[in-house]
């Protein structure tokens, strides 16, 4: 038996037999053992990295998927109103039946302003995670590169071995810098 | 008293998006003069250079919520009685109670239809 261990049985003095005593230790030393093992798995986790190679592109793709539905849901707009207008050019019986059809269209738009507001919660979720990692990391001195990061976490956005997939704006290629590749006579 | 379809109503939200659909929404139901403002200090300054018949404000706007609209709108002598629709997707109840005392006229939840938006437009105006 360790000093350590020593003083913490005479502080259990007060338990009824020794054999108690003994498994008090042996449940703290479980314990630290637990707690050892916690502060080496938030070690290896390294929250720069984290927010680079996860954090950061999940919220962009997030962001993209905000962006494409406000575009798409700007041409259904478009498109409905070009149809309300030409409702003036019809009988009015077919006229009001369009104009019912139009309504429901903008109703169903209102799906963007919520989704929005949901992915917009997402994302707020996603960086106090990452806030709080960063702060637990700080406080057991994890620090930046004390542990490789584990093996086993891998990036779900390293598709180097895969086709592109959803492209955000800008990035990538566009149909037509494809067809101009296709045309090149190479 | 019938309501006048030509009265000013000023929209408020800062979703553009949502801004458009409200808009062609009150157009469908007739309504010919529709402002919009994307937050509620724009809308302020709207409300003081023209006269508007109906508010219609979405909540969660920055740099002024619609929240802090209606307060400014209910103690201004000359704009205090425009009635005052709150649009949010936020539908729990101490919100609701917030806006109700307040002063909000009606409340409407988001995702809403053509239907609601008219009876909410109905209850603070009358029918139409």
């Amino acid at each position: 038996m360790s000093d350590s261990d020593t003083r913490v049985g005479g502080a259990a003095a007060g338990l009824s037999s020794a054999s108690d005593a003994v498994a008090l230790m042996a449940g703290i030393r479980d314990l630290s053992s637990y707690i050892d093992g916690m502060k080496r798995e938030i070690a290896s986790v390294s929250p720069d990295q984290m927010k680079s190679t996860l954090i950061d592109p999940a919220t962009n793709e997030l962001d993209a998927t905000v962006e494409a539905t406000a575009a798409a849901t700007n041409t259904i707009m478009d498109v409905a109103e070009k149809l309300s207008a030409l409702t003036s050019e019809m009988p009015a019986e077919q006229g009001n039946k369009v104009m019912d059809c139009v309504t429901q269209i903008f109703e169903a738009c209102t799906f963007q302003d919520i989704t929005g507001q949901r992915i917009r919660k997402v994302i707020s979720a996603m960086r106090a995670i990452e806030q709080r990692i960063s702060s637990l990391a700080a406080l057991i001195d994890a620090g930046e590169g004390a542990v490789q990061e584990k093996p086993g976490l891998a990036n779900p956005f390293d598709q180097s071995g895969l086709l592109n997939g959803p492209q955000m704006s800008g990035k990538g290629h566009t149909q037509a810098s494809i067809d101009d590749l296709f045309s090149s006579g190479s | 008293m019938a309501v006048d379809m030509k009265m000013n109503v000023l929209i408020v939200d800062d979703y553009a998006t949502m801004l458009r659909i409200i808009k062609n929404l009150l157009k469908q139901l007739n309504f010919e003069n529709v402002d919009e403002a994307t937050d509620g200090s724009k809308a302020l300054q709207m409300l003081k250079l023209k006269d508007y018949g109906l508010i219609i404000s979405d909540w969660n706007m920055e740099p002024m919520t619609g929240l802090d609209l209606l307060k400014e709108v209910r103690k201004d002598e000359k704009l205090k009685k425009i009635p005052f629709i709150m649009v949010t997707a936020e539908s729990k109840t101490e919100n609701v109670v917030i806006a109700k005392e307040a002063g909000v006229s009606n409340y409407i939840v988001k995702p809403f239809n053509a239907d609601t938006l008219k009876g909410k437009i109905a209850s603070v105006l009358g029918a139409f």
